[in-house]
This record gives structure tokens, C-alpha cells and sequence, in this order.
């Protein structure tokens, strides 16, 4: 099968699960249908599409800049970021409902992440310092943010923990005009960098040999993996798995790691996943957390990427 | 052209004598010595990578130089891993210049990989990966260039191929080679010069 059918299959596919996903859902006696299809089933379908896109390419582009198969937007620390900034909200400030302040404070903590990260990549060379930073910091804002747990009420906690499930419901308009706006600015960059990401893969000595500032190359990528991961964890939560396994399914799909040819199939099979966790969460009852459809969902796949042949 | 005057490289301390050379254009040179003598060093800063620790060196164009090992990434045709090496020729959105394409196109006919053009990278031998490498370098212009241990982890034959294409490469670009190597009988038939660092 061509790569070109694929895309087609996969565009096919994002199109049905978009439809499938607005007719998922829980209804009420006294809302009328349209109203509950206009208020919640579209814009969590919008919020999951956006999600999937953006946590994606952010995976993508961290794969290829440290050319780790198992790197995603997380490994920054970004989300660790925004996980504190929540916790802060609601352990802390006392917010008492999953809503604008959390969402604020965990943009706000995403955006320290961010500008640390930023900060120490203009003064290191190697990419695996960098990577152990990322990391590193991501540790430190894991262990800020379970001191706040560790002295919190039982309510302050609840709040926290439905936040950091992670969720596509609640999104307002603005929210999604944040998240799209993110996710504008991220594609931009990535195509813009998309030749200097080919380099990268091949290591920072053959950049040399392409006369190619390759500290520009990743810092570009950096910033716009970070600004779309941040978006999307301060909305929904810190949602894993869709950035490391939708690069793999691309790669494999289209039979080629050039990003001018993987970032849109990347952004087709991201969007296709996080469609296809939050069907699987609205499914049930109650509603599961996407994280952990997500989880569900990718884990295997990831298995079985990683039991096959890997691609860089 | 390619020439050093009291040249000594390191990194910020000495680890080889004073070296003085000045070759022509078109010539093939070896660059031979024990481990730690300095050969990758002496390759490093004539490519601007690392500053002399003292002297000087010059040439009459751009300087290339094709590290020990790149990793061969899959999902790259040949002919896209060229191109791939050609950034400083793609404008907005990384599209490439016509002229980039031709460039492509004719550094693929003077390395003889028109039939490999097409196959993805993790198909090839290493000796013919070496050969695309050298095409990237031409692509990039290089009036002289630098090649650490092309030879390293290959066979006979691919080691055979690589050095006799160095070596056509010289005459008939007038490209100036330069290339360090462990292999001195084979690396001595295909060069025209060379260069013997000992430990300091």
C-alpha cells in the first residue's frame, strides 16, 4: 500500500472518530440535545483533536532533537511544570472547583519550566546534558508539588487529582482559541525548522558538516514543543503516551522519517489516538480519565513498536 | 589550495609538533599517526570546528569535514539525505532551490550513486554510505575536504571503493582531500601526499 493511501486512510479514520466522538457522551432530561452537542460534545471533541495534534508534534520534534525514540513532550519537565503551578492553585490558593485558576496557575507553572529550560539551552552544546536537565527538572517539580500533596486537606486533593487525571471536558471557546493559537504557532515552527529536524537525527557532527547551527535547530523546536505541551497540560491535564507512540505509527505508516513527510501524518495519527481514548473514556457510565485511556490505549501500542523494528 | 604555517592543534594545550604544509588543489593527502597523536584534531580545527592552540592555516575556499560516524537513519532515501545536508540552500519551509536539486543531482553522478539514489539508507553497505557522505560534502561546495577515519569498521572491497573515489574525487573536482587513516599500505596507494603525526 502507498504512503499516500495511508494518509488517506488515516485522514478517513480522524474524520469517523471525530463523528463517533460527538455522539459519545452522557445527555440530560432537561437540556435539550443541541444544546449539550453545541456546549460540551464539540468543544471536547475540538479540545481532544487539538490535544492529540499538538502533544504529538511535541513528541515528534523532541524524538528527532534528541533522537530517543522514547522521548515525548513530557520529558522537558514542562508538564511536571504545570503540575506544580495546579498544585499550588488548589493546595495552596485554595481553589475550590477544576476551573480558571487551576488552568491559569498551571499554564503559569508550565511557563517557569519553559523559560528554565530555555535559559540553561542557550549556554549547553551537548544534547544529553540537556536531556538530563529536562529530566532533572521535571524531578524537582514532581517533589514541590508532592510536598504540597503531602500537607493538603482531602478536598484540596480531590480537586488536584481530577485535574491531573487529565480530561477533555470544560474547555470554554477561549480555551480552545489558546489551544489552537498554540498549536498555530508550534506547526509553524516545526515546518519552518522541519529541514534543520532531518539534520538533527543524523547528530550534531554531520550538522556541522551541513554548516548548520544546530543549537538553533533545537532550540526552535524546543520552544514551540514547549509552548504547545503547556496549552495543552494547563486544560486538560498532563496526558502522556500520544506523543511518544503517534511519531512511531506515523513513521511506520508512511515509510519515511523526513518531517516535511511525518509532521502532517504525525498530526493525523496524534489527533486519531486522543479522539479514540476519549471515545473509549465516555463509553462507561462515568466518564474515565483520558490520561488513563490514553494509557490504555498506548501502552501496547508502544510494546509493540518497541518489539519491532525501530525506526531511529 | 591548503596550507599551515607552525601550525599546532589541541585542545587549548599542545598535543602535536609545529606542522608546515601547503598543498595544491586537486591533490589526495594521507593523514596518518598512532591514536592520540593528534590526527583528528589537526582535522577538527582545519575544518574551524576547534581554534588552533597557535599558527596559521588557509585555504582558498570552503572547508568540509565528514565525521568518523553518522548514524544511518532509516527512512531516508539516499538522494534525501543529500539533500537533507543542503539547508543553506532551502528557503521558507525548508523547500530547496532548483539549483540545490541540480547540485544534488550532480554529485550523485560524480560519486557514481545514480543507481542508490532511491534506496533508503539502512539498505546500503557502509562503504557506499561513506560515498554519500562525501556527496554531501560536495553539495556543500567544499573546495576542500576533510574525512576522519572514512575507512573505519569496512571491508576490503568497501574500503578499496572509498579511497579510489577519494581519490578520483581530487583529480577530476580538484577538490583537495585530506583523510587520516589506521590503513597506511592501502591508504598510501590512493594518496598523493602525506602527513605522519607522532605523539607529543
Amino acid at each position: 500500500m502507498k504512503p499516500a493511501v495511508r494518509i488517506i486512510i488515516f485522514c478517513a479514520c480522524l474524520i469517523l472518530l471525530s463523528g463517533l466522538d460527538l455522539l459519545c457522551g452522557g445527555s440530560c432530561f432537561n437540556i435539550p440535545e443541541y444544546v449539550i452537542f453545541i456546549k460540551i460534545r464539540l468543544p471536547r471533541m475540538l479540545t481532544a483533536v487539538l490535544a492529540g495534534c499538538s502533544l504529538s508534534l511535541a513528541g515528534l520534534q523532541m524524538q528527532s532533537i534528541f533522537r530517543n525514540p522514547l522521548a515525548d513532550p513530557h520529558i522537558m519537565g514542562v508538564s511536571a511544570g504545570a503540575g506544580t503551578g495546579a498544585a499550588i492553585a488548589t493546595l495552596i490558593a485554595g481553589a475550590t472547583a477544576s476551573g480558571f485558576p487551576i488552568v491559569l496557575s498551571a499554564f503559569l507553572g508550565a511557563m517557569v519550566a519553559f523559560m528554565l529550560i530555555m535559559a540553561v539551552a542557550s549556554h549547553i552544546q551537548s544534547t544529553y546534558t540537556l536531556l538530563i536537565f529536562g529530566v532533572m527538572l521535571g524531578f524537582v517539580f514532581s517533589a514541590i508539588t508532592s510536598i504540597l500533596e503531602y500537607s493538603a486537606n482531602e478536598e484540596s486533593l480531590k480537586i488536584f487529582y481530577s485535574w491531573s487525571a487529565g480530561s477533555f471536558m470544560g474547555t470554554r471557546p477561549t480555551d480552545i482559541l489558546i489551544m489552537l493559537s498554540a498549536l498555530a504557532i508550534g506547526i509553524f515552527m516545526a515546518e519552518c525548522n522541519s529541514r534543520g529536524l532531518d539534520i538533527s537525527l543524523f547528530g550534531d557532527e554531520y550538522a556541522a558538516l551541513a554548516g548548520v547551527n544546530i543549537l538553533k535547530v533545537r532550540n526552535i523546536a524546543m520552544a514551540g514543543s514547549c509552548i504547545m505541551t503547556a496549552a495543552v497540560t494547563a486544560f486538560c491535564g498532563p496526558i502522556g503516551f500520544v506523543g511518544i507512540v503517534a511519531p512511531h505509527i506515523a513513521r511506520l505508516a508512511i515509510g519515511s522519517s523526513m518531517h516535511r513527510k511525518v509532521i502532517p501524518a504525525t498530526l493525523t495519527v496524534g489527533t486519531c489516538l486522543s479522539l479514540l481514548a476519549d471515545i473509549f473514556s465516555q463509553v462507561f457510565a462515568t466518564p474515565l480519565p483520558v490520561g488513563s485511556t490514553m494509557a490504555i490505549i498506548g501502552i501496547p501500542l508502544i510494546l509493540i513498536i518497541l518489539c519491532s523494528k525501530p525506526r531511529i | 589550495m591548503l596550507k599551515a604555517k607552525n601550525l599546532i592543534v589541541g585542545y587549548r594545550k599542545a598535543i602535536c609538533e609545529p606542522l608546515s604544509f601547503s598543498f595544491e588543489d586537486g591533490k589526495c593527502i594521507m593523514l596518518t599517526g598512532p591514536n592520540g597523536s593528534g590526527k583528528s584534531t589537526l582535522l577538527k580545527t582545519l575544518a574551524g570546528l576547534i581554534p588552533p592552540v597557535s599558527g596559521k592555516f588557509s585555504s582558498n575556499g570552503r572547508v568540509v569535514m565528514v565525521p568518523t560516524h553518522i548514524p544511518k537513519v532509516k527512512g531516508f532515501t539516499v538522494k534525501e539525505f543529500i539533500l537533507t545536508g543542503m539547508l543553506q540552500a532551502s528557503g521558507m519551509f525548508g523547500r530547496l532551490r532548483p539549483s540545490a536539486e541540480k547540485a544534488a543531482d550532480e554529485a550523485i553522478d560524480a560519486l557514481g550513486l545514480g543507481s542508490l539514489e532511491s534506496q533508503d539508507l539502512s539498505r546500503i553497505s557502509d562503504g557506499e554510505f561513506q560515498k554519500a557522505c562525501m556527496a554531501t560534502a560536495l553539495t556543500n561546495e567544499a573546495s576542500v575536504l576533510l574525512l576522519d577515519e572514512p575507512t573505519a569498521f569496512l571491508d576490503v572491497d568497501n574500503r578499496i571503493m572509498v579511497l579510489s573515489t577519494l581519490r578520483s574525487l581530487a583529480r577530476e573536482s580538484g577538490t583537495t582531500v585530506m583523510f587520516s587513516t589506521h590503513d597506511i599500505s592501502d591508504g598510501a596507494k590512493y594518496s598523493d601526499a602525506e602527513i605522519s603525526l607522532l605523539k607529543h
